[in-house]
């Protein structure tokens, strides 16, 4: 089956005919090209299903143990640079490929459907096609240069995804900010590629292990080993960026104002995953330097606890998917940090369906809220406005559950076996940084369940929002969208309020729920809706957006079984050791063989625990009875008032926990603060500089010459005496010197 | 007869008598039938245009030496002649200026009514004296051409036109002093025999300066530039697109033909010269945009720190480096004309261009959005871009001689793409400002025929273009340069090994 092998290369065109198509068909013929724009979503999945069966034949190769493959074409520039294009197929880039392709192909159908409404569908599709050529560009990549230009491409993608909706003026400050932040780290990339070729010479990975791994073996102290770590730095930077972790992760969130599907394909499965992918890819260099895998762990495990806390109190469901992404992504950097590439790569694999499989619920959930609220995803996504949603929409419901535990990491679901794994490295690696990641294990299970709770659970509070002192006029179409936002910042805390509040109502009216809506129909405002008999309730998507769904419930339910070792005790036999062994050998990771039962379930049954208190504690904050908790909170406060000053501290704890959630984390205002202003300032200063010096200089030798022309004018003028005068003067002078 | 024809056409003085004889035909036409006028220009200038490909397919890459030469006897008691000859620097440059010259003339067409003859002409004879100067093999030529090229730049305001002749005539000044030493030393003028000639290393470093202080001008670099954004901005679209296009690349140009190979010791002790305030005009020019106001000065900012970028590139000493700079001299052309031309349509439609009235066009010019975004694209050098492997080789090279500048370079990236999509969205993003703006329309026929050869070296993602006619041909050039740059490195390759060598830089 070399031919494969052979024909690899195709790869990254096959989806590219589509966009292209789009292109020219929507600049040469507009009418026809827009009549049959559904049909465009058909070569859309069957071109990348095409791609998937590829992938997947390619990746039984590469379990069944044939070797890494790799074609490389020189193209010279001069005598002594040369670049080279090819592609590499091992067992990372058919993880990645099969990841891209099955997911992609979900969400495009997906998409077909989620979509189907919106006025820029084949602009849609076109980008999609676009943006899956790039990323299996990007992984199959054989060097850095090739990743470079497909890093930035599928930046460009993410940018014109994220910017989707580009009358809204969030959205387009949203997909500014998230390629500006990648720019800073395509530089740190860039540069870092800029260091590893002065160092070896090479831009080709084996060149480069080789040639790096000798300099490191002959041990210099010297400069060459300094700019090979700096340069590494540089490139971690990148991946910094790309997958959102701690310093740079401020554009995933916003990022969120694309559509859904892109939010679970890009932002959640893919895109995120490519710089996780470029470290793992040079991750026999970094494990070589063990202070800079020190950082990337030290990266990760700020970042798990720092996506996990922002997660903690959003009131956006998609917003709170993408800290709880970052969060994950954190485990996985973490795990790279820490050298335990199996367990990074099997976090990659499990969460990506896990988290797909959450955003295309969320997008379904979106969806049917809509036809309550009307287009605004400031309404459609707000969680407070949820509730309740499981009699309307009981697939999504169960889809959505299941990927929530999956997440929580309840056990016969994917995202356990992976998480154990970390979790169970990290004990090895460091224990405080077990102890934080342990708890944040239980921080995922509460804002995980917090999330499902608000939504499915209780009371539709969309028909209480009235009460909440909101305002009325929701329903705005998209083309007037910007004229209504209101700044964020404003109702943080208005939100808090009104979910309590909202939960606070939804006792009394508890036992009349199917009154409920008869009830409130006069006091909402109903303007824009197209006919009445659309009765204004949540409805289940259609088939075309289930199916997805379903089929990426059922990766979520098996796929952990690849990371598996099913057979008796001692033999190595799951699939994604098997997948990985010419990597790991080639990493000279010692992978215990020898797997013990009694110690997985110590470990299995800590986590699980960890996991239920965080459920737990989610039930008894959010859960449906929490009116009668609150009730009984709000008397217990009142009465707690005046009995002590710890009542209030605590209650200054949560507030504290809430604003620091609720601001990001206060980063965001730090960024604008600093970066911001600092540039602003420069701007200010150059302006100025312009001004005054540059621009002085032609002015000031205009009114010299303007001064000086005068005095001439004034001394050629004419007068003999002054003439004379001037001439016997220099005279004068003359003999003066001379003798 | 057959042959003869063949003769003069393969022969590279063809495209110097053409726009001389398209610029002095309108003269003879009376100033109200435009038609004529009109049509004679453009097909003067189409005519040059077709002329560039002959030697480029003739052309000899394995040889570093200067080809299809001729020579005039011009000052002979001075042995100083006429020598005009194009190698594998200079093809580039007369290639881009008879692409540019057309688009010109047709970016004019509508809005030449009372001075039709007087554009027309203008346009020819600069035409002209470009491709004399990228194919002037003479420095004190080289001094007498570029000389006259600003001269016919169509400025009308006062200030920017100031603040570029004084600066373009203190560079020029010394630049002229480095003349006569040179033909002191050696006895001509000739590059040829100048490129041979030893200098002392005083002299070389008087020299270099020399002609430093009028390339810098040029280019322009940091202390010198502010005449670059003025004038863009006072120039008609026609006059900025030329202005970007063209003389900015004849500083690198210069210092590419005869400050690196003529004086390679004091340019190898001056690096630090040319990279400090490159490096400062890298970051300085992008952060000054955000200052700005006007649509056309934001814009204007960008091909200086492009060019200082190229700058760096040249004196890097290395053969990526240098051969990376000449990419993006051509695609410097194309690009910020092409941003140029949007700010244009826009201007034409609005009559302004303050950013604070636009926004949203995307509504209403979608065509024009997607033809500024692949500009905007290609500005801040995304790979898929004419700019990206020119800027990309001039930063491996310049890495393996000075990281820090490269640093800085590289930082360029950031501040770039910043300002390219800050302004990108405030104008085509977000909500309509009915209130300012009321009619609107997408780019016209004559316009998108305009863009399409730009849009396609700009950015390839974005190949939605129709072919019309001529167009073909600029596309397929311009598509070589951006998806497959072999078309560059193959005919640079031993001119730049050649200017390696020469300045024993190894």
């Amino acid at each position: 089956m070399e031919h494969t092998y052979q024909y690899a290369w195709i790869i990254p065109l096959v989806p590219l005919p589509v966009p292209i198509a789009i292109g020219v068909g929507l600049l040469l013929v507009p009418a026809a090209t827009k009549k049959i724009r559904r049909i465009w979503a058909f070569p859309s999945v069957l071109l990348l299903s095409i791609v998937m069966l590829f992938s997947v034949d390619l990746s039984i190769q590469q379990i069944n143990g044939s070797p890494i493959y790799q074609y490389v074409r020189s193209w010279t520039i001069n005598n002594d640079f040369s670049l080279d294009f090819g592609y590499l197929i091992d067992p990372l880039t058919s993880i990645m490929l099969i990841l891209i392709t099955t997911v992609g192909t979900m969400v495009l159908i997906y998409s077909d459907n989620y979509m189907s409404h919106d006025r820029g569908y084949l602009r849609f599709f076109a980008y999609m096609g676009f943006f899956n050529a790039s990323m299996l560009g990007l992984v199959t990549s054989s060097n850095l240069i090739q990743i470079y230009i497909f890093w930035e491409l599928v930046g460009m993608c993410s940018y014109l995804l994220i910017g989707f909706w580009f009358t809204r003026p969030l959205a387009a400050s949203a997909c500014q900010k998230a390629f500006v932040t990648n720019r800073v780290g395509d530089f740190g990339l860039f540069l870092g590629i800029l260091g590893l070729y002065w160092v070896t010479g090479s831009f080709e990975f084996r060149d480069l292990f080789e040639i790096a791994n000798n300099l490191i073996d002959n041990n210099g102290a010297n400069s060459l080993f300094l700019t090979l770590c700096a340069s590494l730095l540089f490139v971690f930077v990148g991946a910094i960026a790309k997958s959102a972790q701690f310093p740079l992760h401020v554009w995933l969130p916003d990022a969120m104002e694309g559509p859904t599907p892109i939010s679970a394909l890009i932002h959640a499965a893919t895109m995120v995953a490519a710089g996780i992918f470029l470290v793992a890819r040079l991750l026999p260099l970094f494990t070589a330097i063990p202070s800079i895998m020190n950082i990337i762990s030290l990266v990760g495990i700020i970042t798990i606890l720092l996506g996990a806390t922002l997660a903690l109190a959003q009131r956006d469901i998609k917003r709170s998917l993408a800290y709880s992404t970052m969060s994950q992504l954190g485990y996985i950097m973490l795990a790279l940090g820490m050298g335990s590439y199996r367990a990074a790569l099997f976090h990659l694999i499990t969460h990506a369906y896990s988290k797909a499989l959450l955003f295309l619920g969320s997008g379904s959930i979106i969806h049917s809220m809509e036809t309550l609220v009307g287009y605004s995803p400031d309404k459609s996504q707000n969680m407070a406005l949820m509730g309740g949603l499981t009699k309307y929409v009981p697939i999504t419901k169960t889809a959505f559950l299941l990927g929530t535990l999956s997440l929580c990491g309840i056990p016969p679901l994917a995202c356990f076996w992976s998480k154990d794994e970390i979790l169970n490295d990290s004990w090895v690696y460091s224990p405080i940084f077990a102890i934080i990641a342990c708890f944040t294990a239980g921080l995922t299970a509460f804002y995980m369940f917090r999330m499902y709770l608000l939504t499915f659970e209780g009371h539709l509070n969309f028909h209480f929002q009235n009460y909440c002192g909101k305002k009325n006029n929701v329903f705005y179409s998209i083309s007037i969208w910007g004229k209504k936002e209101r700044k964020k910042k404003n109702c943080i805390l208005s939100t808090m309020n009104n979910n309590e509040r909202v939960s606070f109502f939804s006792k009394k009216i508890y036992p009349m729920d199917a009154h409920v809506r008869n009830m409130m129909r006069p006091l909402i405002t109903i303007k824009n809706f197209p006919n009445k008999k659309n009765a204004p309730y949540p409805y289940e998507s259609e088939n075309t957006m289930l199916l997805p769904l379903l089929v990426l419930v059922l990766f979520t339910l098996f796929v952990g079984s690849i990371g598996i070792p099913f057979g008796p005790g001692r033999t190595h036999f799951d699939i994604l050791s098997k997948w990985l062994t010419p990597s790991i050998n080639f990493l000279h990771l010692n992978a215990n063989n020898d797997f013990d039962w009694y110690e997985f379930m110590r470990n299995a049954i800590f986590s699980v625990s960890i996991s239920f208190f965080g459920i737990v504690i989610a039930f008894l904050l959010y859960g449906p009875a929490y009116s009668y908790f609150l009730n009984f909170n709000l008397i217990n406060f009142l009465v707690n008032v005046k009995l002590g000053p710890r009542r209030i501290f605590w209650d200054k704890i949560i507030n504290g926990i809430y604003n620091w959630s609720c601001n990001r984390g206060y980063i965001d205002v730090f960024y604008a603060k600093t970066l911001t202003k600092g540039i602003r300032g420069l701007a200010k200063l150059t302006h100025f500089f312009d001004r005054q010096v540059v621009d002085g200089i032609p002015n000031g030798i205009g009114v010299t010459s303007f001064f000086v022309a005068e005095m001439i004018k004034y001394l050629g003028g004419g007068r003999i005496s002054s003439y004379l005068f001037f001439y016997l003067f220099y005279v004068s002078l003359f003999l003066f010197l001379v003798i | 007869m057959l042959e003869h024809f063949c003769e003069c056409y393969f022969d590279l003085s063809g495209p110097i008598p053409c726009p001389v004889l398209g610029s002095i035909t309108p003269l003879f036409i009376p100033n109200s039938r435009i038609r004529p006028i009109r049509l004679i220009g453009l097909c003067a200038s189409l005519i040059t245009f077709l002329y560039p490909p002959v030697p480029r397919i003739q052309f000899d890459p394995s040889t570093a030496k200067s080809q299809f030469v001729e020579s005039l006897r011009w000052l002979p008691y001075e042995n100083i002649n006429l020598y005009m000859g194009i190698d594998g620097l200079s093809l580039f440059f007369v290639i881009l200026t008879t692409f540019l010259i057309p688009i010109c003339i047709s970016v004019g067409w509508s809005g030449m009514r009372s001075y039709g003859k007087e554009y027309i002409t203008a346009s020819l004879i600069r035409e002209f004296l470009m491709i004399a100067v990228f194919r002037m093999l003479d420095p004190l030529l080289f001094y007498v051409l570029p000389e006259s090229v600003p001269i016919p730049m169509l400025q009308r305001k006062i200030k920017a036109a100031y603040q570029f002749f004084l600066y373009t005539s203190l560079g020029s000044v010394f630049m002229l002093l480095a003349i006569p030493l040179i033909l002191l030393q050696t006895g001509t003028t000739d590059s040829q025999i100048s490129l041979t000639t030893e200098f002392s290393e005083r002299r070389q470093i008087f020299l270099w300066i020399a002609s430093f202080a009028s390339f810098a001008v040029k280019v322009p670099m940091v202390p010198v530039h502010i005449w670059s954004p003025e004038a863009h901005v006072e120039a008609p679209t026609a006059g900025s697109v030329i202005l970007a296009g063209i003389p900015s690349k004849l500083g690198t140009h210069g210092f590419l033909r005869f400050s690196i190979p003529m004086f390679p010791e004091a340019t190898l002790r001056s690096t630090p010269f040319i990279y400090t305030p490159s490096a400062i005009a890298i970051i300085y020019t992008p952060s000054t945009t955000s200052r700005q106001i006007d649509l056309k000065k934001i814009i204007a900012h960008s091909p200086v720190a492009h060019m200082n970028l190229v700058t760096i590139g040249m004196s890097s000493r290395a053969a990526a480096g240098i051969g990376g700079s000449i990419p993006p001299m051509s695609s410097h052309g194309p690009v910020p004309s092409a941003l140029f031309l949007c700010v244009g349509v826009l201007y034409d439609r609005h009559k302004t261009r303050l950013a604070r009235y636009y926004g949203g066009s995307v509504s209403t010019m979608p065509n024009l959005s997607t033809i500024s975004f692949s500009s905007t694209l290609a500005n801040m050098s995304s790979p898929g871009t004419s700019s990206f492997i020119g800027e990309f080789l001039i930063l491996v090279g310049a890495f393996q001689r000075n990281s820090l500048v490269a640093t800085l370079a590289a930082l360029g990236m950031i501040l770039g793409a910043a300002y390219s999509l800050w302004l990108y969205n405030r104008a085509v993003s977000g909500n309509l400002k009915p209130d300012f703006l009321h009619k609107f329309s997408d780019p016209n026929g004559r316009e998108v025929s305009i863009f399409i050869p730009f849009l396609v070296g700009g950015a390839t993602d974005f190949i939605v273009a129709k072919c019309y006619g001529l167009n073909a041909e600029l596309l397929t050039l311009l598509v070589r340069m951006g998806v497959h740059p072999k078309v560059f490195p193959d005919c640079m390759h031993t001119s730049v090994s050649n200017l390696v060598q020469h300045g024993k830089f190894h």
